[in-house]
């Protein structure tokens, strides 16, 4: 219950107005006191976390093959950067669980990871390229790749998807 | 220039990009398993607000960024404790603002009064009459922001940095009552309308 001194419209829903005025007193906040340049880089040095480097992948196209039913249980999905192409098929089993098969191009064997709600799922791919990983819980996952060559490692993410 | 990542207005309403409590949640969980990419990630999004929560406690730009740090590595501490991922957000918000009181007591700082959070603006600039419109409409916005309480003020400027999922996460870690901003307005936000002559149903603004 509103007491005598609650201003009009404390009740009512946030609407585009108080978008557009959260925004100005963030911008107002940016400009007036910055957050230091450097500051995300001194927690990153602080962690350890400095000679990480990755590159995202780009998704390229959601596809649904002519064999896809029309509950689209089965999607194929195309990530693709200028060294690595990955394929993915996500597939729903009659459990409730998810299952991805995968295969990248070039075919190196790598290291591969799943982040999920419920924690990191990690396999290799074959020298074919081929990984897969099963029993995924429903939810928003993420691939993480990391390949090893003459010594040095490069890593790879693609944007989170939905499963 | 915008450096802070900060979510652009339309942002604010999420309707279709994967809530972020989610995805700090598969972050988190990653971390706890050794992933250093996803404790990057989470480092490169998140700091910006605790930077925001740091400054709004009145604490010195240098020592806010100590603070930042010492909070990072108190979460590094605690990775395995923290019960619900999802609650990564309030967890870093609450640790770093509490982090600031511990260094703002120590440093035996004079009682915070509403100026002390205007102590990072710089001198007013250019005379009146070479002002921009918009150097006048930012210097009405202060004036506005400055009545609020102390309370809405620290919590108008972290919402700010926000997206409105996230409202409710904010002001429970500020130790507002529920209810105090999102899904409905709440009472901060409404009186800065209303200081501001803005219309509850919708302003001339």
């Amino acid at each position: 219950m509103a007491t005598p001194s609650a201003p009009r419209g404390w009740d009512e829903p946030l609407d585009n107005v108080d978008d557009n005025l959260l925004d100005e007193v963030r911008t107002a906040w940016s400009d007036t006191d910055p957050m230091p340049a450097v500051l995300i880089d001194q927690v990153r040095l602080t962690l350890g976390l400095v000679d990480v480097d990755i590159e995202m992948l780009a998704l390229v196209e959601p596809v649904r093959s002519a064999a896809t039913r029309n509950d689209g249980a089965l999607r194929r999905i195309t990530f693709s950067g200028d060294d690595l192409t990955i394929m993915i098929n996500i597939d729903c089993n009659t459990d409730g669980m998810w299952r991805i098969d995968g295969w990248m191009a070039p075919a190196v064997a790598s290291r591969v990871e799943l982040r999920t709600g419920r924690g990191l799922r990690v396999t290799e791919s074959g020298e074919d390229g081929r990984f897969s990983i099963d029993a995924i819980p429903k939810g928003l996952v993420q691939l993480v790749i990391h390949q090893s060559a003459g010594g040095a490692t490069r890593t790879f993410t693609t944007p989170t998807v939905e499963l | 220039m915008r450096t802070d990542n900060a979510p652009r207005p339309e942002d604010r309403r999420q309707t279709d990009k994967p809530v972020r409590r989610e995805r700090l949640a598969v972050l988190l969980l990653a971390a706890r398993d050794g992933d250093r990419l996803a404790l990057d990630e989470m480092v490169r999004e998140l700091t910006p607000i605790l930077w925001q929560v740091t400054r709004a406690q009145g604490l010195d730009r240098d020592s806010c960024a100590d603070v930042v740090q010492t909070t990072w590595l108190a979460l590094m501490k605690a990775l395995d404790t923290i019960r619900h991922p999802e609650a990564l957000l309030g967890w870093l918000v609450t640790a770093a603002r509490r982090e600031a009181w511990r260094v703002r007591a120590e440093q035996r700082a004079e009682e915070a009064t509403d100026t002390e959070l205007f102590s990072a603006r710089p001198d007013p600039g250019p005379p009146p009459g070479s002002r921009l419109l918009e150097e006048e409409q930012r210097e009405v916005l202060w004036a506005a922001v400055a009545k609020l309480s102390a309370q809405c003020q620290e919590l108008i400027r972290i919402v700010a940095f926000v997206e409105r999922p996230d409202y409710g996460v904010i002001s429970h870690a500020l130790g507002m009552p529920r209810g105090s901003i999102g899904p409905t307005r709440g009472r901060c936000l409404a009186k800065l309308r209303e200081l501001l002559g803005i219309q509850p149903n919708g302003g001339a603004r």
